[in-house]
């Protein structure tokens, strides 16, 4: 299957080459986490941060199965208001 | 007395008098400081129902009790009085350098009564004071008013440590949404507060202090500043990202989630917000960080637009000035919204309700009820130039911003839509869409200031937790259940332990209350337990409140706007739905220990020291 | 001998430095106009300058400064105690101020709560 990634702030490093306006899609197997998306990205788990899909926030370790389609963005953790 | 300077500077602009006056320890152990003592003075001499800006209102600036004293991020401080836009109670936060100028030269507080025949401004010397002609000032903008009074000291090491609080031409014009600036870009933005100082004819006041801001227990102050530094410095969020991208980092993930406003709230989650996050304006722009008196986390700086219609030099913009200015208004282009900001600026006006105006007139020219030939000018959607215009307009009263200039649904009553003018008790409404944020559409409701997101930022349980940690402090964003209870909590203990001490609410992110309450404890001396500040946090709530209800601001103003309650989310986890903030508000106050109009009953009052203090 | 290292561009004008370095040196009081540092602020940069040993008499062959392509007057970032300004000499009592490294060997409070790292600790010869 397909997904998209949007990288925000610090996790735009981890885009594949060639990337444009910071997105990408990624072919993952089916069945695949969020942690296997991190993983297929080359994200190390020191690099702190958390993820959206479709509208619905995800921690950085969530094992939320992806489905095809899916548009994922990885952010720095924020702060503010 | 310790981190309280002890003094009072009470000016009677009318006879061009001052006093000074001791502050009573009782008095700042109950009230604390910035909103929480202004907040009593104001209950105690200025009744809610005179006209804001005749002479009886009065406008007091309040510094936060650990101002000066070296706390980290200890500078936020208030000015306060009856509100001119939401006729309730006002009180305005500001950061920069000049509270701690007020407090080192010995004062916590100063009270302006009375309407000065000319235009005039403060000096203070430490304990020199002196109420000056003004007339060469008035009409200058706000950036020219520093520039002016500080090439008029002899001394250019003086002018550097000498510190500006101003009114722009917006103030002066007593334009509804008008700030007070000071150190350029440091805003006292909110209530209209601007139009209160331009009402008395006060252009400026000048601080410059040499005295001392004295801690009780040094050594265990040193400690707990130390300890909440380390805090900070191993929070990748507060020492890292917060100072890289500013609280405009919020913008890109809030778009995600739906939080995010788009064209006066009537879309949420587009794509092209990504085109004026504050990481576009980070890349792009900013020059180089600049921080408030005692703040490691520096989320302000200068930024630039080096060429083309919006060029210049600008400040770093908020959260809330990029939500409102730019996708709410579907402006994508940062280099409008920097220049957007910087007239704001200049002329002395509130970024947020100056936003949710031009979204309204915006909105109004789109449907066809606000035709070209009123407005002169394209209004669509997007038009940075016409934002730029309109900031102007409404400085000057020229145009549609003498409509502009009255706040809140005036515009768009004018044109048959009140209902497009999204805010709450005549303020527009904070960066939020409260569709996906069940508390937070509470919070902005209940706040006794009007349309404001700052008396409890639930969106770090509702919003930010999910992503971010802690996982346990994690809640529904659409959810009811706990809301009321999580929403008093937040607004008794961050109105006493955070506003009123004078920590910067950007700072909990690194600084959580357990690091905080031991810096007010040790600077102060005041043998507090933290049960006992959150209970001045709600006894200052419930005041705030009798102060609107006594002004005639009641339960049927604490409602959403009509988009929120009727038009369902298009995106995020509240998808397809709306808040019920009319049950929560049951409950709410309920709890709060009001009667089912909101009102306190004289028990909660008596519990709280207040009797006799009802209706 | 460890000294203390400026470096202005990392500075964000919080000032920090001045209110630790005053209360360091004077028990339980905070008052940057008594602080070692200052932080001096010209065309919205930052310029933390450590006090140096006093003078008794303005200099009579002043330089200008270029930082960064901005002039400086030379007395704007001088270190010296002098009777030609207030920075560096006790408002109430006139005494001229020096940074002493918070004792020997040092531990410079200012180092210490400078978050951006403009202030950091260097070995010199």
């Amino acid at each position: 299957m397909q997904v998209e990634v949007k990288m925000f702030m610090k996790f735009r490093k981890y885009l594949p080459p060639d990337s444009k306006n910071d997105m990408a899609v990624i072919t993952l197997e089916e069945g695949a986490t969020l942690l296997d998306l991190r993983a297929a990205l080359g994200i190390p788990p020191d690099e702190h941060g958390g993820t959206v899909i479709d509208g619905v926030a995800y921690p950085e370790d969530s094992v939320h199965k992806l489905k095809d389609g899916d548009s994922v963005g990885f952010f720095a953790s924020v702060a503010g208001g | 007395m310790h981190a309280w300077a002890g003094k009072i500077l009470r000016v009677d602009l009318s006879e061009r008098e001052y006093d000074i006056e001791d502050l009573d320890p009782y008095f700042a152990k109950m009230y604390i400081g910035a909103q929480g003592t202004a907040t009593r003075i104001l209950y105690d001499e200025v009744d809610p129902t005179i006209d804001a800006l005749g002479e009886e209102n009065k406008l007091i600036f309040s510094t936060g009790a650990l101002v000066g004293t070296g706390a980290v991020t200890g500078i936020r401080s208030v000015w306060a009085a009856k509100s001119p836009l939401t006729g309730g109670i006002a009180f305005s936060n500001v950061g920069g350098y000049f509270p701690a100028e007020v407090k080192f030269a010995g004062y916590d507080m100063i009270i302006f009564e009375g309407i000065a025949d000319d235009p005039v401004m403060l000096w203070i010397d430490d304990d020199e004071i002196e109420i000056m002609d003004a007339d060469h000032l008035w009409g200058k903008d706000v950036f020219e008013t520093e520039d002016i009074i500080k090439s008029e000291i002899d001394d250019p090491w003086k002018a550097m440590d000498t510190r500006i609080a101003s009114i722009g031409p917006a103030g002066e014009n007593l334009v509804k949404i008008a700030a007070i600036m000071s150190d350029k870009h440091r805003a006292a933005a909110r209530c209209g507060i601007g139009a209160v100082m331009g009402s008395k004819n006060l252009k400026a006041v000048v601080a410059h202090g040499t005295k001392d801001v004295s801690v009780a227990v040094p050594e265990a102050f040193n400690k707990s500043v130390n300890a909440a530094l380390g805090a900070i410095r191993a929070s990748e969020r507060a020492s890292k990202v917060f100072p890289a991208y500013g609280s405009a980092g919020l913008v890109n993930f809030y778009n995600e989630v739906g939080l995010l406003p788009h064209m006066n709230f009537k879309k949420m989650a587009l794509p092209e917000a990504h085109k004026i996050s504050g990481q576009a304006v980070a890349d792009g722009y900013l020059i180089r960080n600049q921080g408030c008196f005692s703040c490691p986390m520096s989320c302000g700086g200068p930024a630039e637009v080096k060429e083309g219609p919006f060029e210049g030099v600008s400040h770093r913009p908020e959260y809330e000035t990029h939500a409102l200015m730019g996708p709410n208004c579907g402006i994508y282009d940062p280099e409008a919204l920097l220049k957007g900001n910087n007239e704001c600026n200049r002329l002395g006006i509130d970024t947020m309700d100056m936003a949710c105006q031009v979204s309204c007139a915006m909105e109004l020219y789109e449907e066809g009820h606000l035709p070209e030939s009123d407005a002169g000018m394209k209004l669509n959607f997007g038009n940075g130039e016409a934002l730029v215009t309109l900031i102007q307009q409404t400085a000057y009263r020229e145009g549609l911003g003498e409509l502009i200039a009255e706040g809140g649904a005036t515009l768009a009553e004018k044109y048959g839509q009140p209902d497009l003018f999204i805010g709450v008790k005549k303020m527009g409404y904070a960066g939020y869409d409260a569709r996906n944020a069940y508390g937070m559409a509470l919070g902005v409701v209940t706040s006794t200031r009007g349309g404001c997101h700052c008396r409890a930022y639930t969106l770090v349980r509702e919003a930010l937790a999910h992503a971010f940690g802690p996982k346990e402090m994690a809640v529904d964003p659409v959810s009811m259940q706990g809301k009321a209870e999580m929403l008093m909590m937040m607004q008794n203990m961050q109105t006493a332990l955070v506003d009123c001490a004078g920590f910067c609410q950007f700072s909990m992110s690194g600084q959580p209350p357990p690091l905080l309450f031991p810096q007010l404890a040790t600077a102060t001396g005041v043998n507090y337990t933290m049960p006992e500040v959150v209970i001045n946090g709600e006894r200052i709530w419930n005041l705030q409140k009798m102060f609107n209800l006594k002004a005639g601001i009641t339960k049927a103003d604490d409602v959403l706007p009509k988009r929120l309650r009727e038009e369902p989310a298009t995106a995020g986890p509240g998808k397809g739905k709306n808040p019920d903030v009319e049950t929560m508000l049951k409950y709410y106050y309920m709890l709060r220990g009001w009667d089912e109009e909101g009102v306190p009953t004289p028990q909660k009052l008596a519990e709280l020291g207040l009797e006799g203090q009802g209706l | 001998m460890q000294r203390i290292r400026i470096d202005q561009a990392k500075c964000t004008g919080c000032r920090s430095c001045e209110a630790a370095c005053s209360l360091k040196h004077y028990e339980n009081e905070i008052n940057p106009k008594k602080s070692r540092i200052r932080v001096c602020m010209v065309a919205e940069r930052f310029y933390p300058v450590i006090s140096g040993p006093p003078t008794e008499a303005e200099c009579t062959s002043k330089v200008d400064v270029i930082i960064e392509g901005q002039e400086h007057d030379e007395c704007t970032l001088c270190r010296a105690a002098c009777p030609s300004r207030p920075w560096f000499r006790e408002p109430d009592t006139d005494i001229a101020l020096k940074c002493d490294f918070c004792g020997d060997p040092p531990e410079p409070h200012c180092v210490q709560v400078c978050a951006a790292e403009a202030l950091t600790m260097v070995e010199v010869q």
